[in-house]
């Protein structure tokens, strides 16, 4: 009895996002009241229950899991490890959190059942990834996701809007290809492989018998989940994927899509191969170098935008980077570093694009020159932002720092000491792009604004619609308690040491 | 048991004769009734041979080689099952409004003699049956053709000329194996024939059926004859009588002919240009129904890319199973896509992709559809276009035929590309597009909505049975 019904909960979790999506799509246009109930009331109930699964899952050790049969020999399988516990909290959280904001930020726009009703799919296509217990069933969502997230991106229909989703949908299928290839291939020469902690027995064999397959197939997974982990060469759609709305950019860039390149990484290093047997192979430095390198290109190029959301899109670039680099340590301390940045770099990077849309929505403001004496005006925006700027460049106690000291120290611990002059010389490029923002925005005098403040936008007492403000300022409160409370029991770094620890067995 | 055989070719022929005799009201019910029941004749013939295997009846008692026999093997069976769930949808599709099955009378009998041939084909146990069946089948479906507004005749007559010289390069093959073997039984062929006396007829045959299924380069005439065709009539034509002609070649191959590498690599060659080459020309059109058209010769290409892969020794179940999942998923798929463009065309009075924009706003349930359909149609997982891909795949990668992987991914790329058009012009928003209006699309009945809706969501969900599929495929040979 007890093992039917946790067979049953990836499938009840995936359909509590699943079946909002379908009844949205069959209500009227103009249900507006009963789209929001079934959404809020959805992804609430949705955090409540994974919350109540951490103690469950990661001191019991139990895998609720549900195979079906799917291709000869291979079965689709959802399984909750620690990890995908982890994923799909931080996803179900900011389900929550985006769509209270994108309420607020559509509110009288046309479009809503369609942009809710994808915007569900894009959560439960996230939720099948985290789940996914191997490379079949990841590619059933991650091919899922590159779809449903395609009319997200294209919302406003503009002729830009839609190149932009075009590039999008092309980088992200070809990705796809690449994994679907390399998927076919380990099959052919290894078997239907699962994910397993600390790497997969049958890709062990492999490697020891024929590693130069080994490594292709490495270099395929790799490629084709940077395409969306907008890892450098495969980074140029997600900028120009910033003609989305706030709330899409922000669950694209927090949780969604980079993050499902990330995590896919995360199986494919770490549940796949497994970090010892991927150093073995000699298939880590080059990723390192690659991560490095897009670090340092990602906030480069940051730097040189004025556009808000273009400076945002590459600081993700570099930003996301830094799981890749963790990863590719063999170090638990490294991987601590990485698992848990997937985390960080979420709550912070949403509470930015949060502020983002804030400013545009209520000041028309969308350049970094306009951002001047914006602490009069917006003050707890501001302060959000700040929070999350902070947070990026890595200042005690926020949640980047937490994550950059353990990928320093895992550096040291790995043996590869000039990782850390990579971390330095990116916090202060990171300062350098944000620093300048937030001293216009607290220290200089308001700066003229001929459109603004928007009508219809600002309120009497607050600053800006409840909506759109509450969430931005919850997520940067999440960004500073995950670091301050870093040290305690079921934080989220806590949980990805917990994760580290079983990869290096 | 196997009453069940003679019932399927049959009952589809009587049905057609009904419509004949009945007056022009009375056909759509007449029709509707003898489709369902042959739907269901064909149902339990799927059922019948996953559970008790193969299936063989002599007609009037007589046995081959002097009386006609018919048989059902898994292969057949899934044809056969195909048969019923794309001819089905499409008649009550077509049932739906008048308007769906062309200006002319005569769809509803043409419709269940296109049936009729069809089963006649994949039952067919001799060479000679199966030329008569696929007579049948030709002429029928230049008939449907034929129910087209203007433009009709013309692209009818260019169907007919293929049509017939199809059939004739086919029936010299046959003639040249009667020849060789004295026998028309398709075992007992196969059983006689040498390589030496194979060869030729096996390349006549292949011509003549590569042909009548639009193989490059000898696709010219499909795009006018399906995309021009009635709304009920493509998807007929697209989904299942190009199946009919290919299940045929494929067949032969199977059981009649010997191994043959030439032959396979030259018509594996022909497939992967006819993917890339259907893709690009699909990727070119402005109007649904072309893009829909030629996407059929690109997905043709991917049925005779299995040649190759077919010949390989110990690969030939896997491979027999990856290309029935193959024309399983297009069917369905396909039918899927031209239903639903069918009904948009007739809602909007155009079928050119601007014309199409902003119509998921009132038509949610045909898009839907739609999206379903293309899912498959590119192989994106799960549905059965992905696990067929997925089987060649395997295949292609165990036997170290990089050519074919990477045909298959570059078609999966093309057929998102030329799919992608007019589905953003159907979920995107006018408003802030000034250049193009509003569709106006006129209210669709429902069978016109959840038709394609529900083949899609088949084309979809049949992936999550494709082990089954394998398993009834590989029931009687191999």
């Amino acid at each position: 009895m007890m093992q039917q019904l946790l067979t049953a909960v990836p499938l009840i979790l995936i359909a509590l996002s699943a079946a909002p999506a379908l009844i949205i799509f069959m209500l009227p246009e103009r249900a507006n009241r009963t789209r929001v109930t079934i959404n809020v009331a959805a992804a609430a109930l949705k955090v409540g229950l994974m919350a109540a699964m951490v103690p469950l899952i990661l001191r019991t050790d139990v895998a609720p899991e549900l195979r079906i049969p799917f291709l000869p020999g291979t079965d689709l399988v959802l399984r909750i490890d620690s990890l995908s516990l982890l994923f799909t909290l931080l996803s179900a959280l900011l389900w929550l959190v985006t769509t209270v904001y994108a309420i607020g930020y559509l509110a009288g726009r046309p479009n809503q059942r369609r942009f809710f009703g994808f915007f569900a799919l894009c959560v439960t296509a996230t939720v099948g990834i985290a789940f996914a217990g191997n490379l079949v069933t990841f590619l059933v969502f991650y091919e899922m996701l590159s779809l449903v997230t395609y009319p997200l991106v294209a919302h406003y229909g503009t002729s830009g809007a839609l190149a932009a989703a075009r590039v999008y949908l092309f980088y992200a299928l070809g990705g796809g290809l690449l994994v679907l290839a390399a998927t076919a291939w380990l099959t052919i020469v290894a078997g239907p492989v699962e994910f397993s902690p600390g790497g997969a027995e049958a890709v062990a064999a492999l490697a020891r018998d024929h590693p130069g397959v080994a490594i292709a197939i490495f270099g395929l997974l790799v490629a084709g989940f940077g395409v969306k982990a907008a890892l450098f060469p495969f980074h140029s759609w997600l900028p120009r994927a910033m003609v989305a709305p706030a709330p899409v950019s922000a669950l694209l860039h927090a949780v969604a899509v980079v993050k499902a390149g990330a995590f896919g990484l995360i199986r494919v290093i770490d549940d796949l191969y497994g970090v010892e047997l991927a150093a073995g192979l000699g298939v880590l430095t080059p990723l390192l170098v690659v991560a490095c390198f897009t670090v340092l290109y990602g906030s480069v190029r940051a730097l040189l935008q004025d556009d808000i959301k273009k400076r945002l899109a590459y600081s993700t670039v570099s930003q996301v980077s830094y799981i890749a680099l963790g990863l590719s340590m063999l170090s638990v301390v490294a991987t601590t570093g990485g698992v848990v940045h997937l985390v960080h770099q979420g709550l912070s990077k949403i509470t930015l694009f949060f502020c983002a849309g804030l400013v545009a929505e209520v000041w028309g403001i969308k350049k970094i020159s306009q951002l001047d004496g914006l602490g009069r005006r917006m003050p707890l925006t501001a302060a959000a932002f700040t929070a999350g700027a902070l947070s990026m460049i890595g200042i005690p106690p926020m949640a980047g720092f937490i994550s950059k000291w353990q990928l320093g120290a895992g550096a040291l611990d790995a043996g590869q000491p000039w990782v850390i002059g990579v971390l330095i010389g990116s916090a202060l490029l990171n300062a350098a792009y944000f620093l300048p923002v937030v001293v216009r925005m607290w220290f200089r005098p308001p700066a003229e604004i001929r459109e603004g403040p928007v009508e219809n936008r600002t309120r009497p007492v607050l600053e800006a619609p409840a909506t759109l403000l509450w969430p931005a300022v919850a997520t940067a409160c999440f960004a500073i308690a995950v670091g301050l409370f870093a040290g305690l029991p079921f934080s989220p770094l806590d949980v990805a040491g917990h994760i580290a620890e079983r990869v290096y067995r | 048991m196997s009453a069940l055989l003679p019932a399927a070719v049959l009952l589809p022929v009587i049905t057609a004769l009904a419509c004949l005799a009945l007056p022009r009201r009375a056909q759509p019910i007449s029709g509707f009734l003898g489709g369902l029941a042959s739907a269901a004749v064909n149902a339990a013939v799927v059922v019948a041979v996953t559970s008790h295997g193969v299936l063989e009846h002599h007609m009037a008692g007589w046995a081959p080689p002097l009386g006609i026999a018919l048989r059902a093997d898994g292969l057949a069976a899934a044809f056969v099952g195909l048969t019923g769930a794309v001819g089905f949808a499409t008649l009550v599709f077509a049932a739906s409004a008048e308007a769906t099955t062309g200006r002319r009378t005569g769809f509803w009998p043409l419709a269940m003699l296109t049936w009729s041939g069809l089963m006649g084909i994949f039952l067919a146990a001799d060479l000679f049956n199966a030329y008569v069946a696929l007579e049948v089948l030709g002429l029928s479906a230049v008939g449907m053709v034929a129910l087209g507004g203007r433009g009709a005749p013309r692209a009818a007559l260019r169907y007919l000329i293929v049509a017939v010289v199809g059939s004739m390069l086919l029936l010299t093959a046959i003639g040249l194996v009667y020849a060789a073997t004295s026998t028309l039984d398709m075992d007992l062929a196969g059983q006689r024939l040498t390589a030496e006396d194979g060869w030729l007829p096996l390349v006549l045959a292949a011509t003549g059926m590569g042909l009548k299924t639009a193989l490059v380069p000898m696709h010219a005439w499909l795009p006018p004859a399906h995309a021009g065709s009635p709304p009920a009539v493509s998807p007929l034509m697209s989904a299942l009588v190009v199946k009919g002609s290919f299940y045929l070649i494929l067949r032969l191959w199977l059981d009649v002919f010997p191994r043959n590498d030439a032959v396979a690599l030259v018509l594996g060659v022909l497939g992967a240009v006819a993917v890339i080459w259907g893709g690009v020309l699909a990727l070119a059109q402005r109007r649904l129904k072309r893009i829909v058209a030629y996407s059929t010769i690109s997905q043709v290409g991917y049925l005779f890319l299995a040649f190759p892969l077919l010949n390989l020794p110990g690969h030939q179940p896997a491979m027999v199973s990856a290309v029935v999942a193959m024309a399983l998923a297009h069917g369905l798929a396909k039918a899927a896509m031209f239903t639903a463009a069918g009904a948009l065309m007739l809602g909007t009075g155009t079928d050119h992709v601007d014309g199409l924009v902003g119509a998921a706003r009132s038509e949610g349930v045909l898009t839907a559809g739609m999206i379903l359909s293309a899912v498959s149609l590119i192989g994106l997982p799960m549905s059965l276009g992905f696990t067929a891909k997925w089987q060649y795949l395997e295949v292609a990668l165990q036997t170290g035929a990089w050519w074919i992987v990477l045909v298959l991914l570059t078609g999966t790329l093309l057929a998102a590309g030329y799919l992608l058009r007019p589905l953003a012009a159907l979920i995107r928003d006018s408003d802030t597009h000034e250049e193009v209006g509003q569709a106006e699309i006129g209210p669709r009945p429902a069978a016109q909505r959840w038709v394609p809706l529900a083949l899609g969501a088949m084309a979809v969900g049949a992936g999550l049975f494709t082990t089954d599929l394998t398993a009834l495929t590989s029931i009687g040979w191999g």
